[in-house]
């Protein structure tokens, strides 16, 4: 088991440099998604708690997918 | 669909009645959760998307009170189906896969062509691979080194979690852990973190 592609490589690194002291963990993201989808979607400022909505989904790849699928379910369902 | 119109006062109000009000608005969030649900979910089936929107449908009605009024009603119900949804997805696919699976790795090795590249920084590369394989073998635990290869083998983390008998939470710490470790352990061998990035950009 090792990190053998250059694709891994990068991730790694990637993740190692974007790494903060403190973040916010998964379980304390999801649950403030939809006020963070509202928010784009509308173009509004965010406040402190969605700022760290944001840098979170900036490296977290599950949340982000997350974020990205409620955003086009939300837009589907306003087209009606 | 979604013939009344209802603000999120109405949504609770409705949801937590009895007979014809409270049927009538479960099957306008029916429809709605359907209707976002596939506009990812569709290659799953039309029995996946049912089958999420009945399940979040119970989680909806039965934590109403959690609602905190932060967005529109509709969007917080349609992040609860698309959690359900996603998670159940995961799972189906991850389930018969074992953690020692999850962080093999599956690519074959990737070889620069030294030929077209700047040998120096092909070294350079090298070098760089070769600590991070040592720091990742050396620092972290078992635990984090097993989560690391599968979350870089693309494993969710609520996978990695479930493998690891843990939380989705206490798994993100884990390799957050982890993260920081590797940061402090790289700047420690006089490896600059932004030199590293450099070396590796196209």
């Amino acid at each position: 088991m090792s990190i053998n592609t250059q694709k891994k490589v990068d991730m790694l690194l990637q993740m190692i440099r974007s790494t903060k002291e403190e973040e916010l963990a998964c379980g304390d993201c999801l649950p403030r998604l939809s006020e963070y989808v509202e928010s784009k979607l509308q173009n509004l400022p965010l406040d402190q708690a969605l700022k760290e909505v944001e840098e979170h989904l900036a490296t977290c790849a599950d949340c982000r997918d997350e974020y990205e699928i409620i955003k086009a379910a939300v837009e589907a369902i306003d087209r009606c | 669909m979604g013939k009344t119109p209802r603000n999120n006062q109405d949504w609770i109000a409705s949801l937590s009645a009895s007979g014809e009000m409270q049927e009538s608005a479960l099957r306008d969030l029916r429809e709605l959760l359907v209707l976002g649900l596939g506009r990812t979910f569709s290659p799953q089936g039309e029995a996946f998307i049912q089958d999420a929107a009945q399940v979040a449908l119970l989680q909806i009605v039965k934590n109403l009170t959690s609602f905190a009024g932060k967005s529109k009603f509709s969007t917080w119900a349609m992040a609860i189906a698309v959690r359900i949804a996603l998670s159940d997805l995961r799972k189906s696919k991850w389930r018969h896969v074992s953690l020692e699976e999850m962080a093999e790795s599956r690519e074959t090795q990737e070889l620069a062509d030294s030929s077209a590249a700047d040998p120096s920084r092909i070294n350079s590369q090298n070098c760089i691979k070769e600590k991070l394989h040592e720091l990742v073998k050396n620092i972290l635990t078992e635990k984090q080194r097993m989560a690391i290869l599968a979350e870089l083998n693309g494993v969710p983390l609520e996978e990695i979690a479930v493998k690891q008998a843990s939380s989705l939470n206490a798994t993100y710490k884990l390799l957050h852990d982890a993260r920081k470790r590797l940061k402090v352990a790289l700047e420690a061998s006089s490896i600059n973190i932004e030199d590293v990035a450099h070396a590796f950009s196209n």
